[in-house]
């Protein structure tokens, strides 16, 4: 066997054949839309921006994520009564392939946000009425850990390497930071009003925390656990809450609920560089694998904005059910 | 607006609980001094009363929560309004009656301790003199009257700091916190009680103090704010105390029950800044600019 050590521009050139395939791949994706109030899942292709399915829930949907082999689905369903836990209250596991339900796994009280291990063994998800995380097994459902954190508890990210799970609290303006190999609370910080939503740079770095009444976002230094600074969206009279960053890092996509924009920020030096219309209260807000898109759920509007982030413009709007609340794209 | 525990200062915590024998349990910033909150007791047994009450436990149920993030410790403690003592409270919670409110912001002032009212609405308290340490979480009669009228609200239609059938910006969970708590619905006097122990927590824990003087620069400073679960961000004005926030417009329908119509002032739109919004009800015309006093502006 021979080792072959490829010229620089070569390697450029396998990098950009790479990144070709890579985009066709995501032409065959699928966004898969939350809807609250309908009570269901619209899927998307992405590749011409039209419903291809829409499978039934038994509870409000809310927090939705992919796993990460691609393969499955998961749903954060409750039902309309808080306070009390119920066999609606659930995570529901999709299958990709067949568009079906497959499992249903119990989370504790009124899941709202989750967030799935990097190799897809544990979810993490909030009970936004019990002042709690639940980690479960994402294979089996299994429970296994209840962790105590702040008040009225919403977003849940990992970072990229499985080492730390960040969840925001809403009405303790807390972030609390579960060391994912203990399940131990390790750090609790204080943030913005109303922490929503928790994303990670892809090199794990830096973590972006929207506070919706605070009207901007603050950033963590993950290794430090230092709060590096906090920026605001749209003058501060933005309401941020859905977060995503883009595969390559260098673009943060905050969608702001009430003022109904989605602002783009540069990742490095934390300034706005664009604020772009889109539906009416876009909440979740997820970038399609090639970073070449951007979906965000209109809750008022009953549909997804799809934004080219080559152009920052709105390029699709798409009819959904009632009340959209996340979007997750599957490739 | 930021602040957070480390973990030098986790561990130096953690190492001093080992060293002194109970574990490492909470994680800690600061000396371990109680914040104590007076809570008036010329409540009575009005349903007024009652419902305050019950904001001021759900508040100290949540304060309690946090305390296990950050560390503290929250009591509360009885007071009479004729007699707060120096050092004896950080702040008082109170004016149930207008003259109940006017005594406690006498006493309070002369004892250096934080009045917190969440019962009187008298215009007369907040334009009697500039008090840096009397802050008013009840909407003052003068931004009800305005909202009414702003509304357009027929006749007999009144404003209101909270209504248990508000849902919107996480006011659902916070009813149905309080109405699982306490079996009945979360009324304005409930929430009022509940923003001030919450107001007051805060305070102790973006200043890391528990003493009035602190906390009370840390409640006027341009940059503070709390979330009310009504969508926008509140603060207290300056010049008179007063926490700047939407009311609802209320009217009776044909069964006789109370529904909201309308939420004034209306969310800023545009350019504008969503604070100066907030000042459209209550304040008169010049009355920024003619503050009571340059006392009660933050240093």
């Amino acid at each position: 066997m021979q080792t072959v050590v490829m010229p620089a521009a070569m390697r450029s050139a396998a990098i950009l054949a790479l990144c070709a395939s890579t985009a066709a791949a995501q032409s065959v994706g699928l966004a898969f839309v939350s809807n609250e109030l309908s009570h269901d899942i619209t899927v998307i292709n992405t590749a011409t921006n039209t419903v291809v399915a829409t499978i039934p829930v038994t509870g409000r949907a809310r927090g939705i994520q992919v796993s990460p082999d691609q393969k499955r689905v998961y749903v954060a369903l409750s039902d309309d009564k808080p306070q009390t836990e119920s066999s609606a209250d659930a995570i529901a596991v999709i299958d990709v392939a067949t568009k079906k339900i497959v499992a249903t796994y119990r989370v504790g009280s009124d899941p709202e946000q989750f967030a799935v291990m990097p190799d897809g063994s544990r979810i993490y998800a909030s009970n936004e009425d019990g002042g709690t995380a639940t980690a479960i097994d994402a294979r089996t459902g299994k429970h296994v850990a209840t962790l105590v954190v702040g008040i009225e508890p919403e977003g849940v990210g990992i970072t990229p390497d499985a080492r730390w799970v960040y969840v925001t609290s809403e009405t303790s303006n807390s972030v609390s930071v579960i060391d994912a190999r203990s399940n131990k609370v390790v750090s609790n910080l204080l943030v913005d009003l109303r922490p929503r939503a928790v994303a990670f740079t892809p090199d794990g770095k830096r973590a972006f925390v929207t506070a919706e009444v605070g009207g901007t976002v603050t950033v963590i230094d993950t290794k430090t656990r230092d709060i590096i600074t906090t920026f605001p969206i749209d003058r501060g009279e933005g309401k941020p809450v859905g977060v995503a960053v883009s595969p390559n890092g260098t673009r943060v996509y905050v969608a702001s609920g009430r003022t109904g924009t989605l602002s783009v920020i540069d990742a490095a030096t934390y300034k706005t560089l664009a604020i772009i219309p889109v539906g009416k209260r876009p909440w979740g807000v997820a970038v399609t694998r090639d970073g070449r898109f951007v979906y965000t759920a209109n809750g008022l509007s009953n549909d997804v904005s799809v934004v080219d982030t080559g152009t920052n413009k709105v390029v699709a709007t798409i009819k959904v059910g009632q009340r959209p609340w996340g979007v997750a794209i599957a490739r | 607006m930021t602040e957070r525990l480390n973990r030098r200062d986790f561990l130096h915590r953690a190492v001093l609980a080992a060293v002194a024998g109970r574990g490492v349990t909470p994680l800690q910033w600061r000396t371990p001094v109680p914040l104590r909150i007076g809570v008036s007791d010329a409540a009575g047994s009005s349903p007024q009363g009652a419902a305050r009450r019950a904001g001021i436990e759900l508040g100290l149920d949540e304060a309690r929560h946090a305390a296990t993030l950050f560390g503290g410790e929250v009591v509360l403690v009885p007071v009479a309004p004729r007699d707060i003592r120096r050092g004896a409270v950080a702040a008082v919670i109170g004016g149930h009656q207008t003259d109940d409110a006017e005594e406690l912001s006498t006493n309070t002032e002369r004892a250096g301790v934080i009045f917190m009212n969440i019962g009187s609405p008298s215009d007369s308290l907040r334009s009697n003199g500039c008090r840096p340490s009397v802050f008013h979480v009840v909407p003052s009669d003068a931004m009800c009257r305005d909202a009414v009228a702003q509304a357009n609200a027929p006749t007999g239609a009144w404003a209101a700091a909270w209504d248990p059938s508000l849902e919107r910006f996480g006011a659902d969970t916070l009813n149905t916190r309080f109405q699982s708590r306490f079996g009945r619905p979360m009324t304005s006097d409930a929430w009022c009680g509940w923003f001030a122990v919450k107001v007051l927590w805060e305070a102790s824990l973006r200043a890391r103090a528990t003493t009035a003087a602190p906390m009370a620069a840390y409640l006027r400073r341009e940059s503070t704010q709390f979330d009310g679960h009504k969508g926008r961000a509140l603060s207290f004005r300056a010049w008179d105390g007063q926490l700047r926030q939407p009311v609802y417009v209320l009217t009776r329908d044909g069964s006789g029950t109370a529904r909201v119509i309308g939420e004034c002032p209306a969310a800023p739109t545009g350019d504008e800044s969503s604070r100066d919004v907030l000042d459209r009800i209550g304040v008169r015309a010049g009355g920024v600019a003619g503050a009571t006093g340059a006392a009660c502006k933050p240093s």
